[in-house]
């Protein structure tokens, strides 16, 4: 044992980490919370005849900041980096210390690293509560942006019917005006007002044109309906209940062909709404019809974010039959904050008769 | 090169001992091996004749290879065991006695050397040879770190592993970036591995807990390294600290060097690959300057744990490369092809087929969840049953959808076997008759996008049923296969039928992958035909 040690501590003489056992020892800190100053404690050896010194920075900046320790209470040694320095992704420091009077042969006193270096100072991540930085990555993913001016329009054909000679369309359009702020204030994470505007003609059946209706009376309404509505006005609110799943709940006031009436639509959602995500919804307007959706966003594509969309819908008109719309959309992203989209779309109450969807949409971040 | 070694560690064992070493004598090191070992005693190959006596001291040695740590070329070394007395000498092999811990420890094979001191004059001494005259040749300038390395390679020549395991540590700890680390790491994990075989469970004799200070981080982000620091309670005693580091739920820890700074300093950070959800644990491991080792903070089996968040949902829907899978699949299926049966000599018609398209598109999620698709489809048949002739009074009847479909499927890993995975599809279209809607499922065994062998079934409201059995196989590495058998009332919930397909596909690029198929269907022996198919895949 005696041997061993006599060897370790010859191979070991050298070593200049071991050289110094003394001087200023001062636990270092793990991490701190933003905004909040770091309190620096050290025992001094010798506290009388020398200056501690931090020396602290901003993580990977350039200029040191020095903050000399004084002694507290005749016991310990505190510095403190201020509260505005603490900030994400943290600060670096290292301690030094200086003979406080001069040397007897006049030469300066030289500086003594005593905890880290400033060639590899000792970092301190600063951290910010889990809201904050989940707000961090929200902001991120919209570039920093909390308000959209958005404005969809389509149409919707689910093919033209005709008997007798009458020639009776089953169609709609739709346009969508809204503004969106995202207030991020945990779960509810975005309000949105808007206005829609559905208008259609349908034949005034389930399905087929009515009995009796031909090219003379193919207008009037027991054989065509006009549908929907032109003043609808609707108040949502953005509900994240974890940071990537969202329920949108929306509550509709419409003016339709026969009276104020009520709606509401609610869609579940996972992912990016604007990117990689899968939705589940439905959609209520009281008169007008019901629908219910599943949609798959993907944006893999670069620059190119797209989606299917698989709908089930009586729309324009609860009396008509439950048909289904396969959509699909593209995007395209600017970096000014405005997004462009195109929508392509089949729809159809059965397999004999359906019609093509188009539609587009803008949308400007700000 | 065995020799060579002998020397330092001779001086310091004869200065430990206190014996003197005349060199006017002919004294000799005489060397042996041991041949046999017993429960009581061992037997070494010297006898008298070699000098041997009784009551002489024999020591014992494990030979070792190492590498040299500046050339790394091979070194044989050996390692000192300890000391016995010998108790009997005969003419060839003499019968030493050692205690218990010893008895435990030699092995045959092992290295025994007796000094001897031998009574007759020793031999004139050789007169040294002519030095070269000549222009003296300047000896290479080493840098410091070579230097260093060296000395502490010269030091621990033929000293215990405690002592090798220790300098080198302290070395590490305090050289952390020279260019030697790399190797002396790996010559640590040599020497380590061997002390821990060669140190029976019973001497690990407990020692007094070594301590650092230290504040461990709250909160921690996933992926980042963690810079941490330690302050040594005792770093007279300390020549060395290792921390070593795992992520929560992984058996064993990695080994990351501390570097020793200004005395009382220990410094290191854990690898940002070990800091992922839920968590990162660790402990400090202090070496003494004897090579003893002390848990300093935490221990192997109770580490400081530190929780880290898991990724928010969201994460899986981050934007990576081979995501998203688009399929466009082509397929037609006649069961009439060879039904050749006339009615009274006139040909009829039998007709009975149906054909398919369809357009998906799978984004693939990391976890339970490996997809979730969504498609559009278009079916058409006509006909759907064996022994029906149609007319015009009694044409076929014909079937048709077009449909949209949402699908997920749940992906459960097996340790040690292919992964099983569940699927279930929803359809919601409409036929001639308006409305329908109908549903899916799969169970695969093995990952869907190489070998897998799965089952699924499928109705469909107007189309009738449909279910297969389909092992899919890569023979070669561009070339999937697949084998299918499935049984089905299509179109339009006709009589059973049974498919046969094989498709052969080419995967020329990662992100393309055309498919080809053929099929055979029938529903008698005599009503039967060919399909065919195309398809395209897009991973990207």
């Amino acid at each position: 044992m005696i041997i061993a040690r006599i060897i370790v501590v010859a191979a070991l003489g050298a070593l200049p980490g071991l050289a110094r056992a003394d001087g200023v020892r001062h636990v270092p800190p793990a991490d701190a919370d933003l905004g909040a100053a770091i309190e620096l404690t050290a025992q001094v050896a010798g506290a009388g005849a020398r200056t501690i010194v931090l020396h602290y920075r901003a993580q990977g900046a350039g200029r040191w900041n020095d903050v000399t320790f004084t002694q507290r209470d005749q016991g310990d040694w505190v510095a403190a980096i201020p509260e505005a320095a603490v900030l994400p992704p943290g600060v670096e420091y290292y301690l030094s210390s200086i003979a406080s009077a001069p040397s007897v042969d006049g030469v300066a006193a030289v500086e003594v690293e005593e905890f880290a270096s400033e060639q590899v100072p000792h970092p301190v991540g600063v951290l910010k509560s889990a809201r904050d930085e989940r707000r961090d990555r929200d902001l991120a993913r919209s570039h920093g942006r909390r308000s959209r001016a958005h404005l969809a329009a389509e149409y919707v054909d689910f093919g033209q019917r005709s008997s007798d000679g009458a020639v009776v369309p089953d169609r709609y359009y739709r346009i969508d005006l809204d503004f969106g702020y995202r207030l991020l204030a945990y779960p509810l994470e975005e309000i949105r007002f808007g206005y829609t505007r559905l208008e259609g003609s349908v034949p005034a059946s389930e399905r087929r044109v009515p009995d009796g209706c031909n090219s003379t009376n193919q207008d009037s309404p027991a054989c065509r309906v006009e549908a929907g509505f032109k003043v609808g006005g609707w108040f949502e609110l953005g509900l994240a209940i974890a940071e990537g799943l969202r329920f949108d709940g929306r509550g509709m006031f419409t003016a339709n062909q026969e009276s104020f009436a009520l709606g509401a639509r609610g869609e579940l959602r996972a992912g990016v709404a604007d990117g990689n995500h899968v939705a589940l919804g439905f959609e209520y307007m009281d008169q007008v019809g019901t629908s219910g959706f599943f949609r798959l966003g993907w944006a893999t594509v670069p620059s190119v974010p797209m989606a299917a969309t698989i709908e089930v819908t009586d729309l324009p008109n609860r009396i008509r039959a439950t048909g289904v719309r396969l959509v699909y959309d593209v995007f395209y992203p600017l970096p000014s904050g405005l997004r462009l989209g195109a929508r392509v779309g089949y729809s159809a109450r059965d397999q004999i008769i359906g019609g093509p969807s188009a539609g587009a949409s803008a949308s400007f971040d700000f | 090169m065995m020799l060579r070694p002998l020397r330092p560690l001779l001086l310091v064992a004869a200065l430990a001992l206190g014996v003197g070493v005349d060199h006017a004598r002919a004294d000799e090191v005489v060397g042996g091996q041991v041949v046999k070992v017993d429960q009581r005693e061992i037997y070494v190959n010297l006898g008298e004749g070699r000098g041997v006596v009784d009551g002489a001291t024999i020591r014992f040695k494990r030979p070792i290879a190492l590498r040299h740590p500046v050339t790394r070329r091979p070194v044989n070394d050996w390692l000192p065991l300890g000391a016995g007395t010998v108790t009997d000498t005969g003419s060839t092999l003499t019968r030493v006695a050692l205690d218990a811990e010893l008895l435990g420890q030699v092995k045959v094979g092992d290295l025994a050397e007796i000094y001897v001191v031998r009574a007759e004059a020793a031999s004139p001494p050789i007169a040294p040879s002519p030095t070269p005259t000549g222009p003296a040749q300047p000896m290479p300038e080493l840098d410091p770190d070579t230097a260093q390395v060296l000395q502490v390679w010269r030091a621990i020549t033929g000293a215990s592993l405690e002592a090798r395991i220790a300098a080198w540590d302290g070395w590490l700890a305090a050289h952390p970036s020279s260019r030697y680390a790399a190797a002396i790491r790996d010559d640590l994990a040599v020497l380590r591995a061997t002390h821990e075989a060669m140190t029976p469970a019973g001497k690990r004799v407990a020692q007094r807990r070594l301590h650092v200070e230290h504040e461990r981080p709250r909160r921690v982000a996933a992926g980042v390294p963690v810079a941490l620091a330690f302050v040594l309670v005792e770093p007279a005693e300390v020549t060395a600290a290792t921390l070593h580091a795992r992520s929560v739920g992984q058996t064993t820890y990695r080994r990351v060097e501390l570097t020793r700074e200004h005395g009382i300093y220990l410094r290191g950070t854990l690898p940002a690959e070990l800091v992922i959800a839920p968590g990162v644990e660790y402990f400090v491991e202090a070496t003494r300057a004897d090579g003893s080792t002390s848990e300093a903070f935490g221990t192997a089996t109770g580490p400081v744990k530190v929780e880290i968040a898991p990724p928010p949902l969201v994460a899986r829907f981050t934007l990576t490369k081979r995501r998203t899978k688009l399929s466009i699949i082509a397929s037609y299926l006649d069961f009439a092809t060879f039904d050749q049966r006339t009615d009274g000599g006139a040909t009829v018609d039998r007709t009975d087929r149906f054909a398919q398209t369809e357009v998906d598109v799978l984004y693939r999620l990391d976890g339970l969840l490996y997809g979730v698709r969504a498609g559009f489809g278009a079916y058409g048949g006509r006909g759907g049953f064996a022994e029906r002739i149609w007319t015009e009074d009694n044409p076929a009847p014909v079937t048709g959808f077009q449909y949209g479909y949402a699908e997920a499927e749940l992906r459960f890993p097996v340790e040690g076997g292919p992964s099983i995975g569940f699927a279930g599809r929803f359809y919601a279209g409409v036929g001639r008759d308006g409305f329908g809607v109908g549903v899916a499922g799969r169970a695969r065994l093995g990952d869907p996008d190489r070998t897998n062998l799965s089952v699924g079934v499928s109705g469909v409201e107007q189309l009738g049923f449909f279910t297969d059995m389909r092992l899919e196989t890569w023979p070669g590495p561009t070339l999937p296969v697949g084998i299918s058998v499935g049984v089905t009332d299509q179109p339009g919930n006709g009589d059973l039928g049974v498919r046969l397909a094989t498709e052969l596909g080419w995967r020329p690029r990662p992100w393309v992958q055309p498919t080809v198929r053929v099929s055979w269907q029938g529903r008698t022996a005599t009503h039967s035909g060919v399909g065919a198919g195309l398809g395209l895949v897009f991973d990207w």
